[in-house]
């Protein structure tokens, strides 16, 4: 019941911002604030209520009408990360009254904001496919309203739609991955779809299980349905701290969380998670270190990061996802809202323009620094212990000890110590390239307003300290997983949940990575710091500035395909459609021509053949009855 | 007389009238032939009334109607033939076609 009030707290504020917020800005930011506010508190007695000890009693079921129980699944893990998603969403609430302070459309933008925080917390809590999927489309819709909140913009309302498009495509496999799954399991409740799949697997499992994926990777902008994210920068920043790196885009590992038993059940549908992450891993953090819009390094490094939840959740360690999605919401939020009070000062999105904000900016600089340093993976920041916590996962089942094939374990370990390294390398580059050296903007910065201020310190908290709660398995991974492992029910021994203890091995290899990576690009920058240290990439900066020409390959495979079945349709309306209706049209007008004719105005002719019409019935009823 | 003589009369007459409402070209014959088939048919409503002796005598008091319906129609009828002569100089019934449809592509 709370978890159902938590989401409809913050429905209700959508409703009622958007019926006072068109008369006063105060009021929406109040509506707004409070429903986002109780949200949270629902989420905190969400997680301190439930009931640790006895896993099977974390299932709460209101049925509503046949078809549909809002069914809600409260345990550990939709607990956590319910109050990670209130509290990401209250602070963006918050830096946005200041953010969006001279934002004509402020109150449908907050209205948005608050409803996408209830779609969310509804994929948290569903303990219902159908309900997820319900919780899973209005996050869609939300994502494209509010990527197109500048529409004046082309490139606003272009990024809007192939948002839309592009994980509308997923949604596709997403939608029949449920039906898939729910049939074969003969409900679609998330514990009997998750048994089910444990219990038997099966190839119905394996197709259900990876077109799901396809969802996944639409939301979580995997290869190849990535290439809406970077664009989607184009939307106001805090809507990118929240829906873009915070919430929805962990919506699709949380979804394979929820399911995990069901997928581990299946080899290739891991596989594919292992080849899908570990590509996109390293892909990404290459495309981050070209860029020069500093929140598209953002975005790119978010695919990066999303690859190795994917990845680590391929090679059994659903823990360590969920580890990382924790921190990384936390960390990533914080960089997104800092980039916004970064833009907000200079007012251009790229980092030519920057340089040198470490004076003018000090919260701001601090507070992005303990991000970017969890975001590298500096010890002992959060993001250190869930990065660490990947690799430690991809170790074991390098060693055979995971329950899945062996050379996926070794591929994800190897790709992903390389990605350290450039991950290293962007975020140092971005951290010079922002705050240090030569300011090469016109005008004076000053640091954000308090509004905004303060939310970058309260995410700081986290994004810094938050792996130290996973230190002992008795910490936050039994609060999370109270039973020990990551189902809650009859858990498997194979994701006995792990403290986040790093283990000196990947240490030593993650280290020697983080600082082969950052040393490459701090050297690069020292000897020369008015020049971009991604020049010395030479020929190879564009391909990466171009994301690999994944959108080239789009326009030629899905874009230019289209446009040519655009044209046949037209061409058949044209020459079909169009005759044939305006045909009927004048064949009827003639036919009333030829009747008119009829009408000349003597009457004495309407009379002759009045006459002659009753005459004639007269004659046949007689005949009729005669015989 | 046998019922069947007046019956035969009054069916010629009708017809007479039909005729002439539907042939004639002046609009007074148009209206002397209505009065012939109200006619015909007081003439069957008399035969008929006096087969049948009836205690109510229906088919008598019907044809007074229909002679009263019958005058007040003949006024009202030449009262308009008038106001049409006056108007547009002929009572030819064919050539009074101002209501008839007229469209572009027909004209």
């Amino acid at each position: 019941m709370t978890a159902l009030l938590a989401v409809a707290s913050p429905l209700a504020a959508a409703g009622l911002g958007l019926l006072v917020g068109g008369r006063s800005r105060r009021a929406a930011a109040a509506v707004a604030l409070a429903g986002t506010s109780v949200a949270l508190v629902l989420a905190l007695l969400m997680a301190a209520g439930h009931p640790w000890s006895d896993p099977t009693a974390t299932t709460g079921m209101v049925g509503v009408w046949q078809p549909l129980h809002l069914a809600t699944l409260v345990d550990g893990l939709s607990a956590t990360v319910a109050v990670m998603v209130a509290t990401v969403a209250l602070l963006v609430q918050v830096y946005s009254v200041a953010y969006m302070r001279d934002e004509p459309r402020y109150a449908s933008y907050a209205a948005f904001i608050s409803l996408f925080t209830a779609a969310m917390l509804t994929v948290v809590v569903a303990g219902d496919l159908l309900m997820l999927v319900i919780g899973w489309e209005v996050m869609g819709l939300c994502s494209y309203l509010l990527i197109g909140h500048y529409w004046e913009r082309q490139e606003a309302r272009g990024a809007a739609v192939k948002a839309f498009l592009v994980t509308k495509a997923g949604d596709v496999g997403f939608i029949l991955g449920v039906i898939v799954l729910s049939v074969t399991a003969g409900s679609s409740y998330v514990v009997a779809v998750s048994e089910h799949g444990a219990s038997s697997p099966s190839t119905p499992v394996t197709v259900g299980t990876l077109l799901l994926f396809v969802g996944v990777m639409g939301k979580s902008a995997q290869f190849p349905l990535h290439a809406w994210l970077p664009d989607a920068m184009a939307g106001p920043s805090p809507v990118s701290a929240l829906i873009h790196a915070a919430t929805m885009v962990a919506a699709g590992v949380y979804v394979v969380l929820r399911l995990y038993p069901a997928f581990f059940a299946s080899d290739v549908t891991l596989v594919v998670m292992v080849l899908v992450g570990s590509l996109t891993m390293l892909g990404a953090a290459l495309a981050a270190l070209a860029q020069e819009d500093l929140k598209r390094v953002l975005a790119w490094s978010t695919v990066s990061q999303l690859a190795y939840m994917v990845a680590a959740l391929g090679v059994g360690g659903p823990d360590a996802a969920t580890y990382h999605l924790l921190t990384h919401a936390f960390f990533k939020s914080l960089l997104f809202l800092g980039a916004g009070a970064v833009i907000h000062a200079v007012g251009s999105n790229l980092m030519r323009d920057m340089g040198g904000l470490r004076r003018a900016m000090p919260v701001t600089f601090w507070t992005m620094t303990v991000a970017l340093g969890s975001l590298a993976g500096v010890p002992p920041l959060a993001g250190w212990f869930s990065k660490e916590s990947v690799l430690g996962a991809a170790d074991r089942a390098a060693r055979g000890e995971a329950g899945v094939a062996a050379w996926t374990g070794w591929l994800v370990l190897v790709v992903g110590v390389v990605t350290v390294a450039v991950t290293a390398a962007y975020v140092v580059r971005l951290w010079v390239r922002t705050f240090l050296g030569e300011r090469r903007f016109a005008g004076t910065a000053h640091e954000a307003p308090a509004l905004m201020r303060w939310p970058l310190v309260v995410l700081a908290v986290p994004a810094a300290l938050l792996g130290v709660l996973g230190v002992s398995a008795s910490w936050l991974p039994s609060w999370m997983f109270p039973a020990g492992t990551v189902t809650g029910g009859s858990g498997d021994p194979a994701w006995t949940v792990a403290a986040l203890r790093p283990e000196p091995l990947t240490v030593a290899l993650s280290l020697a990575a983080l600082l082969v990576g950052g040393g490459l690009a701090w050297v690069a920058w020292r000897r020369s710091p008015a020049a971009d240290p991604a020049d010395r990439l030479g020929a190879a900066r564009p391909v990466l500035l171009d994301g690999f020409g994944v959108d080239a390959a789009y326009h030629a495979l899905a874009v230019v395909p289209f446009g040519w079945a655009v044209r046949a349709v037209r061409l058949v309306d044209d020459r079909v459609v169009v005759p044939t209706v305006q045909g009927a049209g004048r064949a009827a007008v003639r036919a009333g021509a030829g009747v008119q004719r009829l009408q000349r105005g003597d009457v004495q002719q309407y009379l002759t053949a009045t006459a002659t019409f009753v005459v004639a019935a007269v004659v046949l009823v007689v005949v009729a009855v005669a015989t | 007389v046998h019922l069947v003589h007046p019956l035969v009369l009054s069916a010629l007459l009708f017809g007479i009238g039909v005729y002439g409402v539907l042939a004639r070209r002046n609009a007074i014959l148009v209206l002397m032939s209505v009065e012939l088939m109200l006619n015909a048919v007081n003439l069957s409503l008399v035969a008929f009334d006096v087969w049948l002796q009836e205690q109510l005598r229906v088919g008598q008091s019907l044809a007074v109607f229909v002679i009263t319906v019958a005058a007040a129609e003949i006024g009202l009828g030449l009262a308009i033939v008038l106001m049409v002569y006056r108007n547009r100089g002929t009572i030819a019934v064919d050539e009074l076609t101002e209501l008839r449809e007229r469209s572009e592509d027909a004209a």
